[in-house]
């Protein structure tokens, strides 16, 4: 009995197998047998331990090497052929069974004879059940144990739930992802009081109720939950993670959920990433895709919450010093109207100190970060039980404020605020904040550039409009003009009188688009065609150097022009050339006719040739050139004006086109616009007169007669040469304007003019009178090349420049031609 | 002294973070190409600072090139930002209307040099 309850105690021992067999081999030797072997079950039968009484290392090793036995059906009582090996009288082969399995074979040897008798199997089986489940207790432990090895080195928490809802097993890491000292506290204490101390979101940033814990979903009966997404803020800490947990379930015979499994995945620095990125990427293409930035911007904040924060705010510098909030968003939509209240009643100033933190951050271009701000501080900060109360409802726990930083400058702060409670924003939020804020300050600054760009239209664009009646001596000219824009009080419609040499040309155009970039393109094409005519003095040069320069300008940039070149004397021919826009109308004897023939619209091809028609005119004539912006308008029945109203309205006023231009701004007020309108009427009772030659050419001092070789290195000969020629005669300020002139004057003579080469010369002359300087240079010609397809480096600027410095300037003669420009 | 003997140069490299790129001379249609390759090359590496104090004089071939760099800066995403010149090279920006154009770094922060 006493071997049956040692026998007991191995079964009941929690000791691993390698611990165990040696215990049963000490229980078994030599008390009940000279020698014992323990073989293992069916699957693997070797020898698990043997001993011999003692102690026999080489035969212990022999029998070892034997075949193994197997488990009998019942207990057997050994022959001494079948001991053979054991060298041993007499041996019992004993199955042993636990759960109702086979689980291996026990064999005792005796070198007495007979020492076992059938007498003794019925003992002897009891014993060997008992030593059996001893050793699958054993095996189960060491199983267990090699599997909580392997659970435990993993990484992502592993926890076991049975179905009460309590921890069976968990791995150290799970123990480390609960903040717990160990897996025995973890497990002794129940999840949902573990849980407690997190604050749960899902994905899209709503509160896990509590019912619906991480470790519960056992109860939820989803045969293969999916994995879940779950943002888990640490209430005292602040700690933000992302989890991924993935659940197994084990279910019964019956199919009831016995146990579940969760694998917890801390994917923070993943998620964290992820969402940067995407954030980043997503700001961009909205910043990039639109011109309306203020929606662009909205756009952008909404897209931090719920990734990044609970609510954002956009804030830049306005009018007065005060900060404006330019885009809001806010987790609970309805708060928007909160936060704008909020700011409406108590304005922020830029310069204040007492008004949060934007304005520092501005300041300053630092970064401010707060946590754990209290409903106290709250308290302090407010100035009023209304404050308080608006601050109340907007949530306040946490806040980030990045200065919106482009190019060095501070332009703004992007606030990002945690209504959460506990939340509190680490590095890697200001990391993607600041990236955020980067973006949209470059957009911001690009836009501003936008805007400068359109301040320069307007003034590059104020020639047009006061010019109501360009002066044409000998003609009578009356015009209409009227903007559509709102922005921008110049429109994309233009006009000008251009003298050249060889009489003058009338240009109307009209760019697509509006607004402020309509309104560039608009000078720009003014001040083409007006360069290029004034060189060329011909109506087809100056289309074609206004379609290459759009075309070089790219992103679809397109003009409509009319130019009417007039004879030098009545009765003349005039030349009209349409490229995309509305024909002319000739009126005569109080008959209106269409005039030209249209061409591809500027900008549109490569290379085109405009047809030129002409037409004779005589005294009287009246010549009106519009946009089609006269007749899109629409009337206010909701029809468009039109080309058969715009004919009535002009024969109406037969030759006066002074009329005419208050009938149709009379008629302007009753429409509704829909893109700029220009009207530009002209009677020409005598010839128009040439341009008029500068007037310093006479009585003045020789100052410089110079031939110099063409080539890139010819501005600067020029500009050398004048210097020296000057001798610090003239103020710093006019010898520098000199100089760029003089610089801009032979370049233009040598990229247009036929001087590339050294071969061909240009010339450059200066006389001076008194404090006033003229420049003359000619080139070899043919003048402007329109043939010439190149790039035009100056973009335009130098021909602005020779307008703002110079009190006067003009062109003579086509082949060689000769800019002169006088400056004083 | 022959002004003619001062050779346009283009220094590359310099100031704190080595983003300087200073011409020295006279910038126009002869010149430009010098100081556009250089331009490139300092703005393929992210950030560009053109220093304009070394130049004694500027056309619209070099304001041309100022301004693209200032366009590309914006569309390519590098930083770019101009440190002024004399007084007569200054005067080009502003006749012709461009100054706000240009980033200088002067006009925001005062961190001149």
């Amino acid at each position: 009995m006493e071997l049956l309850t040692s026998a007991g105690e191995i079964a009941d021992g929690r000791v691993p197998l390698d611990a165990v067999v040696p215990r049963l081999l000490d229980l078994v030797v030599p008390t009940l047998a000279d020698c014992c072997v323990v073989y293992g079950d069916g699957s693997d039968p070797r020898v698990i331990g043997v001993r011999v009484a003692g102690s026999d290392p080489a035969r212990e090793a022999a029998i070892r090497r034997e075949p193994p036995h197997r488990p009998p059906a019942a207990a057997l009582l050994l022959s001494e052929r079948e001991l053979g090996p054991f060298a041993a009288r007499s041996g019992v082969l004993l199955a042993l069974r636990a759960r109702g399995q086979p689980t291996g074979a026990l064999l005792l040897a005796s070198c007495e004879p007979n020492r076992y008798t059938p007498a003794d199997l019925r003992f002897l089986q009891v014993f060997a059940g008992r030593l059996a489940v001893g050793l699958d207790n054993a095996r189960l432990l060491t199983a267990e144990r090699q599997l909580e090895a392997l659970v435990g080195a993993l990484e992502d928490a592993v926890a076991v739930l049975d179905g009460g809802g309590r921890i069976v097993m968990a791995n150290p890491a799970a123990a480390r992802l609960m903040q717990v000292d160990s897996v025995e506290v973890l497990i002794a204490t129940p999840p949902a009081q573990l849980w407690e101390r997190f604050a749960l979101y899902d994905a899209d940033g709503r509160p896990l109720a509590a019912g619906n814990l991480a470790w519960a979903r056992a109860r939820e009966g989803e045969r293969r939950p999916p994995p879940r997404l779950v943002r888990r803020i640490d209430r005292e800490t602040g700690d933000q993670r992302w989890l991924l947990l993935k659940s197994s379930i084990l279910r019964d015979d019956r199919d009831r959920p016995v146990m579940a499994m969760y694998v917890t995945e801390d994917v923070t620095a993943v998620r964290r990433a992820e969402l940067g990125q995407r954030l980043l990427a997503e700001a961009g293409r909205i910043l990039s895709s639109s011109l309306d930035l203020d929606a662009s911007l909205q756009e952008v904040v909404e897209l931090t919450v719920p990734a990044l924060a609970d609510w954002c705010g956009l804030e830049l510098p306005g009018s007065g010093g005060m900060l404006e909030l330019a885009a809001v968003a806010h987790l609970d939509p309805a708060k928007v109207a909160v936060a704008h209240r909020l700011r409406a009643r108590h304005p922020v100033q830029l310069d204040g100190d007492g008004d949060g933190a934007a304005p520092g951050v501005i300041r300053t271009g630092v970064a401010f970060r707060m946590d754990n701000i209290s409903r106290e501080m709250v308290r302090a900060a407010a100035v009023d039980a209304e404050h308080l109360e608006l601050l109340d409802s907007l949530g306040l726990s946490a806040l980030l404020v990045v200065p919106l930083r482009s190019g060095g400058n501070v332009l703004g702060a992007l606030t990002l605020v945690s209504s959460q409670a506990h939340r509190r924003f680490d590095d890697a939020d200001e990391a993607v904040a600041t990236a955020l804020a980067q973006r949209v300050a470059d957009a911001l600054r690009n836009a501003r550039l936008l805007h400068d760009r359109a301040e320069i239209a307007n003034v590059l664009s104020a020639g047009l409009r006061p010019e109501s009646s360009p002066v044409l001596p000998g003609c009578k000219i009356a015009t209409v003009y009227r903007p559509a824009g709102e922005e921008v009080q110049a429109g994309g419609d233009f006009y000008d009188v251009i003298d050249t040499p060889s009489g003058s040309i009338v240009v109307m155009g009209d760019v697509v688009g509006k607004g402020a970039p309509a309104a560039a393109l608009s000078a720009l094409s003014r001040v083409t065609l007006r360069t290029a005519g004034r060189l060329t003095g011909q109506a087809a040069a100056a289309l074609d150097e206004l379609n290459h320069a759009l075309r070089r300008r790219g992103a679809m940039s397109l003009c409509t022009v009319v130019a009417i070149a007039l004879p030098t004397e009545l009765p003349g021919t005039a030349e009209v050339l349409l490229a995309g826009h509305p024909p002319p109308l000739l009126v005569r004897d109080g008959v209106a006719t269409p005039l030209g023939e249209s061409g591809p619209m500027l900008g549109a091809v490569e290379v085109a040739e405009w047809p030129v028609a002409t037409v004779e005119l005589a005294l009287d004539d009246v010549i009106v050139l519009y946009t089609d912006g006269v007749l899109d308008s629409i009337l206010p029945g909701g029809d468009r004006f039109g080309e058969e109203r715009l004919r009535r309205l002009v024969e109406g006023a037969g030759s006066d086109v002074e009329a005419l231009a208050v009938s149709l701004t009379a008629e302007l007020e009753l429409l509704r616009l829909r893109d700029d309108v220009a009207m530009l009427a002209i009677r020409c009772p005598g010839p128009p007169a040439l341009l008029a030659r500068g007037t310093l050419s006479d009585g003045a001092e020789p100052l410089l007669e110079l031939r110099l070789p063409g080539g890139p290195e010819a501005p600067r000969a020029a500009r050398h040469a004048l210097t020296e020629a000057l001798g610090g005669r003239l103020s710093k300020r006019i010898e520098g304007d000199a100089l760029i002139v003089v610089s801009e004057l032979v370049s233009n003579a040598i990229r247009h003019g036929g001087a590339r080469t050294p071969g061909a010369d240009v010339s450059v002359h200066a006389v001076l009178r008194g404090a006033a300087l003229r420049i003359e240079v000619t080139d070899p010609g043919p003048g402007f090349d329109p043939g010439g397809h190149g790039p035009r480096a100056d973009g335009g600027y130098g021909l602005l420049l020779l307008d703002r410095m110079a009190t006067g300037w003009g062109v003579s003669g086509s082949d060689p031609v000769t800019v002169w420009v006088e400056l004083q | 002294m022959d002004p003619d003997e001062i050779e346009f140069t283009v220094d590359v490299g310099g100031g704190a973070d080595g983003s300087l790129v200073a011409p020295h001379g006279e910038l126009d249609m002869a010149t430009q190409g010098e100081l556009r390759a250089a331009l490139e090359q300092q703005a393929a590496r992210g950030a560009v600072t053109l220093d304009l104090s070394g130049l004694r004089f500027l056309d619209t071939s070099g304001l041309r090139l100022i301004l693209e760099t200032a366009e590309a800066s914006a569309r390519d995403g590098f930083t770019f930002s101009v440190l002024p010149g004399i007084p007569a090279v200054q005067r080009l920006f502003d006749v012709a209307g461009v100054r706000e154009l240009v980033p200088f770094a002067d006009s925001e922060e005062g961190d001149k040099p």
